[in-house]
């Protein structure tokens, strides 16, 4: 028998979920859009986004996303629809990238420029919708609990305690780590554990990846994780003079909880012969399991 | 054995033992019919008419292979007693002949055993998330106990 210490495993979570979250709703006027600063103001979104944040915008009107240039579809024309990384000003402004790293680090050389556009104000939802999982940086300790209902099926004459044996299956668990607001774009900050349950439209809900060994880390190890949805429901933090700020993140399960042994964090499994739309590079997409 | 519990207790229904019950309960009532005049000082009755009710819950279960027999029924047995569908024109009454013959048995003995005739007077279907799919029913004794609890020998 072997013991595995804490330091194989890690957290990974994505920011949008596949569980059902929110959308913000919100006209885009053309004082909104300041093409000098590439920024684009958004109802609601300075309570609902986060730097980081990858999101779809999407619009039904006729003129398509148009403060956006078309040469940022591959059509080359502007569409109703485009998804991007943000960054979010302390005003609610939002900065557009094409990736986690630039949008993190507010690297505009690297931002996606705006355009004026008239006529009416152009009514656009958006929603959080990440596809990748990152690593959450700092972790200094984690618990995850799963617990079944149990329903007392006990009749009349029996002489035994009956229970169901297929009661709902919830989970709960609580995330501990150190401070800290900055990030490179490898990892995500331990901020967006305080910022998440602060989403008051769209949800607290994200996607979670719990590892208990990863291969990442230790290329000899098996990748064993639990993989759910999750909603904060506590946030905390301790302050003390002679220690490190740290937090302190309560989360609850929404869906399905999954142990899952041996497969790669992002494997995908596809048994029709529909087109796939990818969003990230083909060594993304190609993931190999070898037995 | 001098304590009783749910391990020995059943349902049936015409002779039908009923399989998943819960628990059962039935309470035996009678009408004071107050005899007061204006000199009374203190309270005094006659019997009147005494009646019972009770109560039971069915779990919603499908007996399996191996536990079909003319002798065991399920919670239809019973809800059928009261919900009832149309059929051609007529059809959806609850009539006399849906009075169903209850033994309520705390034991295998019959002196722990309580018969009546009964109409039932309430089924409800319920399910919920997280629990079980339950019918709780009630029913009304018609008439007096055929049979009713006696000491032992």
């Amino acid at each position: 028998m072997t013991f595995f210490l804490g330091n194989y495993g890690n957290i990974r979570l994505r920011r949008g979920t596949d569980a059902q979250l929110g959308v913000i709703s919100s006209a885009v006027q053309l004082d909104d859009v300041n093409v000098n600063l590439n920024r684009v103001g958004i109802d609601a979104a300075i309570e609902n986004i986060f730097t980081g944040d990858r999101v779809d915008i999407e619009t039904t009107d006729a003129r398509g996303l148009e403060f956006i240039p078309g040469t940022n579809w591959s059509s080359g024309n502007v569409e109703d629809t485009f998804s991007a990384f943000v960054n979010v000003n302390a005003a609610g402004g939002l900065r557009l990238f094409d990736t986690f790293t630039a949008a993190v680090n507010n690297e505009r050389s690297d931002e996606i420029a705006l355009q004026t556009f008239v006529g009416d104000p152009i009514e656009v939802t958006l929603k959080v919708r990440d596809v990748s999982y990152n690593i959450l940086g700092n972790v200094t300790n984690y618990e995850f609990n799963t617990s079944r209902d149990s329903i007392d099926v006990t009749s009349l004459q029996d002489k035994f305690k009956h229970q169901y044996n297929a009661g709902l299956l919830s989970g709960s668990g609580r995330i501990e780590c150190g401070f800290d607001y900055t990030t490179t774009g490898i990892t995500e900050s331990p901020l967006l554990m305080l910022q998440l349950i602060q989403r008051l439209d769209l949800g607290s809900a994200f996607d979670i990846a719990l590892y208990l060994t990863d291969q990442e880390v230790d290329p000899d190890v098996e990748n064993i994780f639990y993989q759910t949805a999750a909603v904060v429901t506590n946030t905390g933090i301790s302050i003390e003079a002679q220690n490190y700020i740290s937090c302190t993140v309560d989360f609850v399960t929404t869906g399905e909880i999954q142990l899952v042994i041996g497969k790669p964090s992002d494997y995908i499994l596809k048994e029709d012969d529909d087109r796939i739309r990818v969003e990230q590079g083909l060594d993304y997409l190609l993931q190999e399991v070898t037995d | 054995m001098a304590f009783y519990t749910g391990r020995t207790g059943s349902l049936k229904i015409e002779d039908k033992e009923i399989a998943k019950i819960r628990d059962w309960s039935i309470e035996t009532t009678v009408e004071l019919l107050s005899t007061r005049t204006i000199d009374s000082v203190a309270s005094t009755f006659v019997p009147g008419i005494s009646g019972a009710t009770g109560s039971a819950t069915l779990m919603y279960y499908r007996l399996e292979a191996g536990e079909t027999g003319a002798n065991v029924g399920d919670f239809t047995e019973i809800l059928h007693k009261i919900q009832k569908e149309k059929t051609g024109t007529q059809g959806g009454a609850v009539k006399e002949s849906d009075r169903v013959k209850m033994k309520l048995k705390l034991a295998d003995n019959v002196e722990d055993t309580i018969v009546f005739f009964a109409y039932i007077t309430s089924a409800t279907v319920s399910t919920s998330t997280g629990e079980l799919a339950v019918i709780p029913i009630n029913f009304t004794v018609d008439g007096p106990l055929e049979q009713r609890i006696a000491s032992l020998p």
